[in-house]
């Protein structure tokens, strides 16, 4: 949350999706109230509509990846996700 | 980026700009009329101005300097609001997005209060930073 308060939330060239995994919907949404997730989600059962589950290549959560606005998965990883948001940020 | 509910707001500006009632004084500052402005033709250099119902055409070389200052004034504050008003919302730009036209009210949520309420993307990103996690 830190990270994304001083990296993220003022970077108007990047929005920051978190795509859950969660099967229960109430278990993600204790758990985005307990931490009071100020950004944009997209629950899993909505994340083939929204075309996301594609960038998901690691078994494991948690998982980053930065891609354009046309799908191009740009970097992959916390680190390198995060540093590409700094390259872009206006 | 005009939201399309500005739209409205904007064309009704734009109209509320295009009939100012105004007191129109001759280039020799000799006669005044009450008239309503309509709309400016550049390329003949005169002003529509209506008055009872009645359109009439004025040069702009035989009204007075304040009120030819005036029509131009109006005429660039039309032309703004006509090209915000034109301008592609954000709907539409994400719209022409590969990622941006499939993330909308139909597949995003934001925490609101202690409830998940269908959200949509507010700004046009060049950029996505997917975040796949679970409460796990």
């Amino acid at each position: 949350m830190a990270k994304y308060n001083k990296e993220l939330a003022g970077n108007g060239n990047v929005e920051f999706i978190q795509v859950s995994l969660d099967n229960d919907e109430d278990a993600a949404l204790d758990w985005a109230v307990k931490e009071n997730f100020p950004w944009l989600q997209v629950m899993k059962d909505k994340a083939p509509k929204a075309d996301l589950s594609q960038y998901h290549t690691s078994g494991s959560v948690p998982f980053y990846c930065f891609v354009d606005k046309e799908g191009r998965v740009l970097a992959k990883g916390s680190q390198a996700s995060f540093a590409k948001a700094r390259d872009v940020a206006p | 980026m005009i939201p399309i509910k500005y739209k409205s707001v904007l064309a009704v500006v734009l109209l509320s700009l295009s009939v100012q009632a105004r007191t129109w004084t001759s280039a020799d500052g000799l006669k005044t009329f009450e008239g309503e402005y309509k709309s400016f033709n550049q390329e003949a250099n005169e002003v529509t101005v209506s008055r009872k119902y009645k359109k009439l055409k004025f040069s702009m070389d035989v009204l007075s300097q304040a009120d030819r200052d005036w029509v131009n004034v109006k005429v660039e504050e039309v032309a703004a609001l006509e090209v915000a008003a034109n301008a592609p919302t954000v709907e539409d730009q994400l719209a022409s997005q590969t990622v941006g036209a499939k993330l909308n009210e139909r597949t995003l949520v934001r925490l609101e209060g202690k409830r998940f309420k269908k959200a949509k993307i507010e700004k046009v990103p060049e950029y996505y930073l997917l975040y796949y996690t679970a409460s796990w």
